[in-house]
């Protein structure tokens, strides 16, 4: 049995109340060797011996072994005893049995009242940081007109042409895909009653009062709103609103206040875009299917559409810029100085973007709805 | 302009008088106090987690200490109005980390936007001003470059051009010598005593950089974790050889002493 056997074994046989456990051979943890528990099945010693014959070399599967046996016979209350077995491969052993302290119990599922009770603190926490930065931009603003804030012209110029004038081809694209939409949906229902006409007047004031703003502000939500997360959030990450700060500049007026102003002047001229698409979508579908000559499909337009209409949408457009600014530029500065931070962030910015100006919209509704514009 | 305004009260550039930081429940430092005399290049060291770069934030003014002050030239800072926050402010530059350059501008507008924002000079004595700040540091003629072009060791060269160019009278550097090789590191170093020595300027390192602290440190002061403070204060080199306690000696020679461990935490 001396010589040194390539494959890892362990051989039990029983001598009287004593189990012996023959163990040789190569032990590797990439090759096959022995479990423990396939070595002793139905044997019930008083004694366990580990008896280290031929053994060749040997890894942490030889040290999984001896902790396996030492486990097993500590649970059946029987002494284990090694012999021969290297000092190294013991103590590797013993390494082994050290269970680190248990880590802290993870939180079980929090209860009905819990869950709520904790949702609500972080709802109200949410709304305590947002009413600080509405608050902060009003403060800025207040320095702005006294000249005394650290606005730079410069970069809300440079802003404005990112928001507005590079989105141009995306809201385009769009609005008129929806005016399309609108338009061949609605002439399918208007046909049957001989309605064709006034496929123009929906379009038209479905465009100008709602869809217009509206796809505006989905669409600088998920392209700028996210972008302002993200480049505050890496600024952060990247300690720049540090610098900031400890030059006595204030992030606010420097970095958010340009943001919002270019969201608050562009949004309405890109409403003003998307309706002017939108209905030419309308008018194209008109002609195309309803065989609708454009220039009454045109003169139907101007004829329900009135400053009223055109002047709700605009304002709502104004106030989404606002909504979408502060949405981006909050979430960028709550951000977490990490990769991951810089992308939660940028996700965060479009889904707040899109409540908010979903939620304002209503709002809107039942105030001009009031006011009967 | 001159930083060494010797009409400002008091013998010491900066005090901490008692300061306690906390994030939320945790504890991080506890009332700690030092003072920091003018022109002497101050050491802060610790082993990791030990409160370092909190205490840099607190000092800085990027977060408020819980309790106790932070005090410049006799002025309080942690207590102040946000009109003499504001002036305080201009009297320290810091080089952050990473350099914390501004990622969308280059060199130039960087080194020029706190002498636009801060100052009434015209755009030729400014364009003058931020080619003699990054002639000063090395980087003459990198003007037009953005921080993304730059080597790390450069980056951390502009940053500390821009903290330069208000002329504060004191510099706080985060870690300077992370992320760098030795030989960066060793210019670096003399670069800050070069600073040190021509305009007079306080200089705060936060490190744990034995060679930078043996070569250019005059004083030090060292946090631990488990004190939540101050354990050791002076001349690093004295500190090392002759230091009672066994975690600033363990730490200052860069070694285990066998026998009578303070504790097993002073190191790791």
């Amino acid at each position: 049995m001396s010589e040194s056997l390539p494959q890892a074994r362990a051989e039990p046989s029983l001598e009287g109340d004593t189990l012996v456990v023959r163990v040789g051979g190569d032990w590797r943890i990439t090759g096959q060797h022995p479990v423990w528990t396939e070595v002793v099945t139905k044997q019930q010693p008083k004694r366990v011996v580990v008896r280290a014959e031929g053994l060749g070399t040997w890894d942490s599967s030889f040290a999984l072994f001896l902790r396996a046996a030492r486990v097993w016979a500590e649970t059946h209350g029987i002494e284990v005893v090694s012999e021969g077995v290297p000092e190294a491969a013991s103590q590797l052993a013993d390494l082994l049995a050290k269970k680190p302290a248990p880590p802290a119990k993870p939180a079980s599922l929090p209860g009905l009242f819990t869950a709520l009770g904790g949702t609500t603190v972080k709802l109200w926490e949410e709304t305590k940081d947002l009413a600080q930065l509405v608050g902060e931009c009003v403060y800025s603003g207040g320095r702005f007109f006294r000249g005394q804030a650290q606005f730079r012209w410069r970069d809300c110029f440079s802003e404005m042409q990112q928001c507005g004038a590079m989105a141009l081809p995306i809201v385009g694209l769009i609005s008129f895909l929806v005016g399309i939409i609108m338009a061949y949906q609605g002439a399918v229902q208007l046909r049957q009653f001989g309605a064709d006409i006034y496929v123009a007047d929906m379009v038209g004031l479905a465009v100008v009062r709602e869809m217009g703003p509206m796809m505006a502000a989905i669409v600088l939500a998920g392209r700028t709103g996210a972008a302002y997360a993200a480049t505050l959030g890496n600024m952060k990450a990247n300690e720049e609103i540090d610098a900031l700060e400890t030059l006595g500049v204030s992030p606010v007026d420097f970095l958010v206040m340009p943001r919002i102003t270019a969201l608050f002047f562009m949004m309405p001229l890109l409403a003003l875009y998307s309706n002017c698409l939108g209905i030419f979508g309308g008018l194209v579908i008109s002609q195309a299917i309803l065989d609708i000559p454009s220039s009454l499909y045109w003169a139907e337009t101007k004829s329900i559409i009135d400053l009223s209409d055109m002047c709700t949408g605009l304002i709502k457009a104004g106030s989404f810029g606002l909504l979408i600014g502060v949405a981006g530029c909050l979430r960028g500065l709550q951000a977490e100085r990490s990769a991951a931070g810089v992308g939660q962030a940028a996700t965060s910015a479009v889904v707040t973007g899109i409540l908010l100006v979903i939620v304002s919209d209503s709002v809107y509704a039942v105030i001009f709805n009031i006011l009967g514009w | 302009m001159n930083p060494n305004d010797s009409t400002s009260p008091g013998k010491f550039a900066i005090e901490l008088d008692g300061v306690t930081c906390r994030y939320g429940d945790r504890t991080v430092l506890e009332n700690v106090s030092f003072a920091v005399k003018r022109g002497e290049i101050f050491f802060v060291i610790g082993g990791s987690g030990c409160g370092k770069s909190t205490l840099l934030r607190h000092m800085i003014g990027l977060k408020q200490p819980t309790h106790g002050s932070v005090t410049y030239s006799g002025r309080d800072f942690t207590h102040a109005s946000s009109r003499e926050r504001q002036e305080l402010l201009r009297t320290f530059g810091v080089l952050y980390q990473s350099g914390a350059l501004w990622s969308s501008m280059t060199l130039r507008e960087n080194v020029a936007l706190p002498l636009e924002l801060l100052t009434d000079l015209k755009r030729r004595e400014r364009d003058e001003i931020i080619s003699l700040k990054l002639a000063q540091v090395g980087l003459a003629g990198y003007e037009d470059f953005f921080p993304s072009e730059l080597s790390g060791g450069m980056k951390k060269r502009a940053g500390l051009a821009r903290a330069l160019a208000l002329d504060p009278s004191i510099v706080f550097f985060d870690e300077p010598g992370a992320g760098l090789d030795p030989i960066t590191s060793l210019k670096l170093d003399e670069l800050v005593k070069h600073i040190r020595d021509t305009l007079g300027t306080t200089i705060v390192i936060v490190s744990h950089e034995l060679a930078s602290i043996f070569a250019i440190a005059d004083r030090m002061v060292m946090l631990d974790r488990d004190v939540k403070g101050v354990i050791a204060e002076g001349d690093p080199r004295a500190l090392r050889d002759r230091s009672e306690d066994v975690r600033v000696r363990e730490f200052l020679n860069r070694r285990e002493e066998p026998v009578q461990r303070h504790s097993e935490k002073a190191i790791t």
